[in-house]
């Protein structure tokens, strides 16, 4: 929603000039202009998601990549517990990577910022 | 009865006001505006900063709504915003998500229009000289060459009221010569309305056939002055100073 909020207020007007319908103002204003800000809030909110995937693993299910770190660490498996935690670092690390590509290739027109 | 010229734009005792910050909490930001211009004229807009220039540009743009009167052109009322009332805006606005060309054929896909128009984009971009950056994106561009993107995206709808919000107020001082030339030719080969609000007297010299005085709280007119000066202008002119002093001691500086 912030991402639609903070859309330069002149884009809108000069769209209006140029004969744009409101429908059109959401479509091809409002959206390609606020797409950079929302691809940032998916990949912050990814990260978030997939840190509370995990505590809630650990604390309540049993399934999965949290669950499966407490499980092997109570029988003191500490290489398979270590390996779970790689596994994660790796698929945190791929999906960012990911998501980040697909947000460079989406929002080329923005500033390089390198 | 002699046939009412065809494109008139006719501002009826306009006022607006805003909800301000003062004792009432209104702000008076235009009062009892009348003005009549015909077709062909270039009319330039200079006042002090907060006498409403702006706001009597957006008026006619139609992208706010007058308080008190109304506004017509070629005898129908304006209620919205509508491309035969073009606007360029001090800073260049350009959609940074589109490229040059895409930008200025924006309007024309917004109204179906493309397809049936697109040579005019071709043209128009050869026309600024721009060719080389047609798939360049706007932050790729220098100020001058924005604001010429900008007046082509507009120029494309060929409108009858060409309005210009300080549009070379950004600019350094060659470009922005060049582009006042540009602007000239631009309004000679439609001469269609053209309305330009500007901070430099010699500017609206330069390119107007007519200057619009504007005094502050509230925004009214002051004085109505036609240049009656052949085009090209030069700078250096005797009348031309002699314009300038008029408009500067009506502005009182």
């Amino acid at each position: 929603m912030t991402g639609i909020h903070n859309v330069n207020k002149d884009y809108f007007d000069a769209a209006r000039t140029l004969g744009a319908k409101n429908t059109q103002l959401v479509t091809k204003i409002a959206l390609p202009a606020s797409l950079p800000n929302i691809l940032q809030g998916l990949i912050q909110g990814m990260s978030s998601a997939c840190t509370a995937l995990l505590v809630a693993e650990m604390l309540g299910v049993e399934s999965g990549l949290g669950w499966y770190i407490t499980w092997q660490k109570s029988w003191a498996e500490f290489a398979k517990m270590y390996a779970a935690i790689i596994i994660i670092c790796i698929t945190f690390i791929v999906v960012n990577w990911i998501l980040t590509k697909i947000k460079r290739m989406v929002v080329k027109w923005q500033e390089e910022v390198n | 009865m002699a046939k009412e010229n065809t494109h008139t734009l006719k501002l009826e005792d306009i006022s607006k006001s805003f909800i301000g910050t003062d004792a009432q909490g209104i702000t008076t930001a235009l009062e009892n505006i009348n003005l009549i211009i015909e077709d062909g004229e270039f009319v330039s807009v200079v006042g002090p900063s907060g006498c409403g220039k702006s706001t009597l540009l957006r008026l006619i743009a139609g992208l706010i709504p007058p308080t008190k009167g109304s506004i017509f052109l070629n005898g129908s009322p304006i209620n919205g915003p509508h491309p035969n009332r073009g606007m360029v805006f001090q800073e260049p606005t350009l959609f940074p998500w589109l490229t040059v060309e895409e930008n200025v054929s924006f309007s024309l896909k917004v109204l179906g229009k493309y397809r049936a128009k697109k040579d005019e984009v071709d043209r128009l971009i050869h026309m600024v000289g721009l060719d080389e950056f047609r798939n360049s994106y706007p932050h790729q561009l220098s100020g001058g060459m924005a604001q010429r993107v900008a007046l082509i995206r507009t120029m494309i709808n060929e409108p009858e009221v060409f309005l210009l919000d300080e549009p070379l107020g950004a600019l350094d001082a060659f470009t922005r010569m060049n582009m006042q030339d540009e602007l000239l030719s631009m309004w000679k080969s439609n001469q269609h309305i053209v309305i330009m609000v500007t901070h430099d007297i010699d500017e609206a010299i330069y390119l107007s056939s007519r200057v619009i005085t504007m005094a502050p709280r509230p925004g009214r007119i002051k004085k109505d002055i036609r240049i009656d000066l052949p085009y090209p202008r030069n700078r250096m002119d005797d009348s031309f100073i002699q314009y300038r002093k008029e408009i500067m001691e009506n502005l009182n500086f």
